[in-house]
Parts: structure tokens; C-alpha cells; sequence
């Protein structure tokens, strides 16, 4: 079953999507982490990493490849990581910049949010960035994430210092957000 | 401040936990008063307490984990382990995040206010970092209270942490950055 949204759906990683992420981690545009990588990553580190993605019921992150509906074309990564049993998620994203400004990046938010709050009983979804990345904090902000941490001067990137923004979505806020879901979670 | 004195003063000292002293930091940090604020790595539970083999996992983990620092706070005076501090730069040296735990029995005492003297001047005085961040749960006021004292700024919070009597609690977060150091700490002198 793969996740489905308006334009795009999520499948599992596989072995041909690589050499587009490998492009992807070495365009510093794309790279809007709190800090640069060194754009040398390479088809076999990719390659190993996939490789030991292992099988297991306790998994603690996952990474969904973005499709395009109509074109099949691959859109971009979507993960989420530190995952807490039944608690709390952080979510990432990378987009090829073909796809910005495209709403191919919040279908799939979408999408992932709907899979970690139906599916997971997640009571918060996290997303860090930085100050410095106004596209990122938009595209939270559309999904009903929220600013709640804003650490002063804590990142040095692109030559400048920015804050480290925390945002966050509460499980009820995400329902407030969708009156088509109905929220089968007692409270807390 | 020379590295010969930045970890000692006339009343405490702070130097590694030793796997000899099994018994002594299981005495502290099974202390039940204790229990949710003794700043644990992240995959040990710190609402319970803890057995032996647990006690010797965490020591182990604080002499090996890479890019973090776990020191002892020491009582002079009895040998007694008092608290500890914890320094993080794991993710970015420019922006590491420190800890301070100070037992129950010893709080009050100016026992965290002379450790993190300590900690922010060898921090700033020996490393890269840029600004120090410190997280503490929302109902530990006398945390948040104690890094405002100590010229912290409110950086806002990690909202729902984790649960805490049958409510959900977030993460308060303070920063200090170097030149608010230098400007509290040394008269503008490092």
C-alpha cells in the first residue's frame, strides 16, 4: 500500500531512487539543515546506507520516496526519525527544486502527518529548522505547525548566524485542522 | 582561567565517574527525591529506579560516548558525589548544550552557581562554541529559576516532553551566548 495524497503519493526507498538522492545531499540549496554538510557524498555511501536499513517491528524512523502522480517523476525524500512509541516524531523533508513551489511539498507533508496521527497515535510531530529558511517554516506553518523554541544565534551557515526554530504540532491541533478526521484516541 | 583550577575550588571538584564506584553512584542517583531530574542518557529511564547493571551501563556510557563530557561534582571536604554536569557538542560545537544536576540533599547551597561558573569558562575559554543551551522540564522551577539567575535568556519551550503526573510537560530552553558570558561573568574579560 503506498501513501497516497492530491499529486504525489509515498512509497518505500529502492535502490534506483539513490543516485537522485545522492544529487540532492550535494546541492547545497537543498541542504537547509542547521549545519553544511561537505557536498561529496557518493553513490556508495547512499548504496550502504540503504542496504542496512534492517527489518524489525520496533522501527524508530522511516524514509518514503516522493512520487509525482502524473509524471512518475521522483519528487524528493520524506522521513521522519527519533520516534517515540505512540509519542513523538520529527519530520524531514528534501525536495528536488524542479518541485518547489509546486504544493508537491505539502501533499506529502500531508500525507505523512495523516500516517503518524491516524496510523501511529502520535500525540506531537516536530519539525527543526532554522531561521534562515523561510520556505521550511512556511511550509510547517501551512500544516499547523507552530514556532514553540527559538534558540538565539545557534546556527552558523551560509556564512551567517541564525536561531535553531523547534516547531511543533500537537495531535489535537492537527484534528482542529481536519474536521473530516475524527480523533479515535482517548485523551491523556 | 588556567585548566589547572577550572575544576577545582576550595569546597568542590569535578573529575570523571570511576567504575570502582558503583556503589557510591548508586547511592546517588537512587536517591528518590531525585528521580526525573538526574539527567540520564536518553535510553535509560529516569522515573524508576535503577539496578546495578543500569548504574554500570550509564557510567560506562558517560567515560565513552564521544564529543560529551560527564564530570562528577565532589565534596571536598567528604568525598561525597554531590551532582554532575554534563557538556554536549555532539551535533555542533558552535552550539553545544550543558547540564548541571545537583542532588537534593545539596541544593541551596551555591554548589550549581559555582559549577557553572566553572563549565561556562572553560566552554568559552577552551572550545568554539557560541552560544550554551540548557533544557529543563517545566516543573522544575527551581531550574528554570536558577538558569534565569545566571543570565540565561527564555528560548522558548519543546512543547508535550513527556508525561509527568498524569499531565503532559514541555521542555523549557534557555541559551546564553558568549559576549552575554564575557559581559555577566568577567566584566568583559574572558
Amino acid at each position: 500500500m503506498v501513501l497516497e495524497g492530491k499529486t504525489i503519493y509515498l512509497r518505500e526507498e529502492r535502490i534506483s531512487d539513490i543516485e537522485t538522492f545522492v544529487k540532492l545531499r550535494n546541492d547545497m540549496a537543498t541542504q537547509a539543515w542547521n549545519k553544511a554538510l561537505p557536498p561529496d557524498y557518493t553513490l556508495p555511501m547512499y548504496q550502504k546506507r540503504f542496504e542496512e536499513k534492517e527489518f524489525s517491528f520496533d522501527r524508530k524512523d522511516a524514509r518514503f520516496t516522493i512520487i509525482h502522480k502524473e509524471s512518475d517523476e521522483l519528487v524528493g525524500t520524506i522521513s521522519y526519525s527519533e520516534y517515540e512509541s505512540r509519542f513523538s516524531t520529527t519530520i524531514g523533508l528534501v525536495v528536488r527544486k524542479k518541485f518547489w513551489g509546486t504544493g508537491a511539498s505539502f501533499d506529502a507533508q500531508e500525507v505523512l502527518l495523516k500516517f503518524l496521527f491516524e496510523e501511529l497515535g502520535l500525540l506531537v510531530a516536530r519539525i527543526w529548522t532554522q531561521s534562515g529558511n523561510p520556505r521550511a517554516i512556511r511550509l510547517a506553518e501551512k500544516s499547523g505547525f507552530r514556532v514553540s523554541a527559538r534558540v538565539r544565534e545557534s546556527i552558523f551557515i551560509h556564512g551567517k548566524i541564525f536561531d535553531t526554530l523547534i516547531m511543533d504540532l500537537l495531535r489535537e491541533e492537527y484534528y482542529s485542522l481536519h474536521p473530516e478526521l475524527l480523533d479515535g484516541l482517548p485523551p491523556i | 582561567m588556567h585548566l589547572k583550577t577550572i575544576f577545582k575550588t576550595d569546597k568542590i571538584h569535578l573529575r570523571p565517574f570511576e567504575e570502582h564506584e558503583l556503589p557510591k553512584v548508586k547511592v546517588y542517583l537512587n536517591n528518590y527525591d531525585f528521580i526525573g531530574t538526574r539527567g540520564l542518557p536518553w535510553d535509560i529511564p529516569d522515573l524508576l529506579p535503577l539496578s546495578e547493571k543500569q548504574i554500570g551501563q550509564i557510567i560506562s556510557k558517560w567515560a565513552e560516548t564521544k564529543n560529551e563530557l560527564h564530570l562528577a561534582i565532589i565534596l571536598n571536604e567528604t568525598g561525597e558525589i554531590i551532582g554532575h554536569v554534563e557538556y554536549d557538542w555532539g551535533w555542533d560545537a558552535f552550539s553545544p548544550g550543558m547540564n548541571i544536576i545537583i542532588s537534593p540533599n545539596h541544593r541551596k547551597r551555591g554548589y550549581g552557581s559555582t559549577v557553572l561558573k566553572l563549565l561556562l569558562a572553560f566552554v568559552f575559554n577552551y572550545s568554539s562554541a557560541h552560544s550554551i543551551s540548557c533544557w529543563v522540564p517545566e516543573w522544575n522551577i527551581l531550574g528554570c529559576k536558577f538558569l534565569e539567575k545566571h543570565f540565561f535568556k527564555d528560548c522558548g519551550q519543546l512543547r508535550r516532553a513527556g508525561i509527568f503526573e498524569g499531565k503532559f510537560f514541555d521542555y523549557c530552553i534557555y541559551n546564553i551566548l558568549k559576549h552575554e558570558w564575557k559581559k555577566n561573568y568577567t566584566g568583559g574579560l574572558s
